[in-house]
């Protein structure tokens, strides 16, 4: 009973999307429908438009106005009431087809400000967070880009996949005050037992050439045994003049010779040689 | 009763998908970097001059593609605008390299042969901030041609600092009437603004 009542229902379906008027009718509405609903789920989330693509839409409303009288005109209230079943199933039919054309149409958009409206806040007591804000915000002129920016670098540190290029460009955005009270934010963190955040900061105040900072880091991968990341900021920090690391290194030069390349040109060979030194030590225990 | 039970369940599958649609959007809100939002941004096209300088510049010092062009197209539209503000142009000095403020010069160059008035005024804007002072000295009169006294002032008086003999071969010549080259320094450049201004205003008040 239920299926010849559904055989029923389709076939009526068939035949009210089989008429002539109807199908013209239905082609039209639904890509105006579908072309300004999905939309809409974009802009509700944004306030910002996309200039382009509403424009079109704009321009193409009037079109389908014409035909939508001649329909009501012509078609029965029954048949009406079909048209807007095959109305809804085709519109249905078209979506997930629709989606991937919008995100293809919005590719050649100027700025995708709708798209940017997903960028999530930074909280007002993330301290990291606000001060990269502070500092790149007035220079860009952008809220959403300074977030994604800062995420961005928040993701490459958290990941330690900062590189030098990415150093030399957070030297240029954040000024020497500003190291100095990520530096303080570090040890605070480190007392309070965040030691994902202490991180962050000991990893851009490092940047900064602040040597208590350098030397923390090198402990922090001494004890991942990151012996090279560890002998680049134990000597840098050397470098510096932090002097419990220099004396460290006066112990260890009769084995190693190391402090003859203690420059910023024999950099390289010295992070080499230190490093070997510590796994000749981890052999040995 | 098979083909039905196809076609039901195909009504189905598609009834499903705008709700999936508006799900996943919505996934994305939480998402530290949205990822997928990202996918929207539009390349920069090879033969973009200007757009592949800022990536070669850009994209190394962040580790980002997307976020490279979305800054690009922010200074981009910036510049178009005309809105530029003191910090942008520091934070522009910051990344690129004197050579870039060269080669964008020379392409602004190329620009003005061609015609191509948005590129050039893109270009000149771009040099001066990097002290070319013949894009200076053209800006300058782009903006005369507008009758914005000020930018001009402001950018006939920096290409004046940094040596333009044109330029002041000019001043000198109005210096009697208006006393200006006592205040050409870079500290006295706001004062010397605001006089070359009102000079401008006089003349063409008098016109």
């Amino acid at each position: 009973m239920f299926i010849d009542k559904l055989k029923i229902l389709l076939l009526a379906l068939l035949f009210t999307a089989s008429h002539p008027i109807g199908t013209y009718a239905c082609d039209d509405q639904v890509q105006r429908e579908d072309k300004k609903r999905p939309r809409l789920k974009i802009t509700e989330i944004s306030s910002t438009t996309f200039s382009s693509p509403e424009n079109s839409d704009d321009e193409t409303s009037e079109k389908p106005l014409r035909k939508n009288p001649k329909l009501q005109k012509d078609e029965t209230p029954s048949r009406s009431a079909s048209i807007d079943g095959i109305l809804s199933t085709q519109h249905l039919v078209s979506s997930p087809l629709l989606h991937a054309t919008m995100f293809e149409e919005h590719r050649d958009s100027p700025i995708p400000f709708g798209f940017q409206a997903g960028v999530p806040a930074v909280a007002d007591d993330d301290f990291i967070g606000q001060l990269f804000l502070k500092r790149l915000q007035p220079s860009i002129g952008s809220v959403d880009i300074s977030i994604l920016l800062f995420l961005n670098f928040k993701k490459l540190i958290t990941e330690d996949k900062l590189t030098a290029d990415n150093e030399d460009f957070l030297r240029k955005i954040l000024k020497d005050e500003d190291f100095i009270t990520i530096s303080n934010h570090g040890w605070e963190a480190g007392h309070s037992g965040n030691y994902d955040l202490q991180f962050v900061c000991l990893r851009l105040a490092a940047i900064k050439d602040l040597m208590a900072d350098q030397e923390k880091l090198a402990y922090h991968y001494l004890d991942k045994k990151d012996y090279k990341s560890a002998a680049k900021w134990y000597l840098r920090s050397a470098l510096n003049g932090n002097s419990d690391i220099l004396s460290e290194l006066y112990r260890i030069n009769d084995e190693t010779h190391i402090l003859q390349h203690l420059t910023s040109e024999g950099l390289p060979q010295a992070m080499t040689m230190l490093e070997a030194y510590w796994k000749s030590q981890e052999a040995a225990d | 009763m098979k083909n039905l039970s196809i076609l039901l369940l195909s009504i189905l599958f598609l009834v499903s998908s705008p709700l999936l649609h508006a799900t996943m959007l919505e996934e994305h809100r939480d998402s530290p970097i949205p990822s997928g939002f990202q996918a929207g941004v539009p390349a920069v096209a090879e033969d973009d001059f200007i757009g592949q300088l800022f990536l070669k510049r850009l994209q190394p010092s962040i580790g980002s593609v997307d976020i490279s062009i979305q800054l690009f197209l922010n200074f981009k539209k910036l510049i178009a605008e005309d809105k530029l503000t003191a910090e942008n142009e520091e934070f522009l000095k910051k990344i690129l390299k004197d050579e870039d403020f060269v080669a964008i010069s020379n392409h602004g160059w190329e620009a003005e042969h061609t015609e191509d008035t948005k590129l050039t005024f893109m270009c000149l804007r771009l040099a001066a901030i990097g002290n070319r002072m013949t894009d200076q000295d053209q800006l300058a009169h782009y903006y005369l041609g507008k009758k914005d006294y000020k930018s001009a002032a402001r950018w006939y008086l920096t290409s004046a600092l940094n040596g333009n003999s044109d330029i002041l071969a000019v001043l000198y010549r109005i210096d009697d009437e208006t006393s200006i080259l006592q205040h050409l320094t870079s500290e006295g450049l706001p004062q010397a603004m605001d006089i070359l201004e009102a000079y401008w205003n006089s003349q063409e008040a008098a016109d």
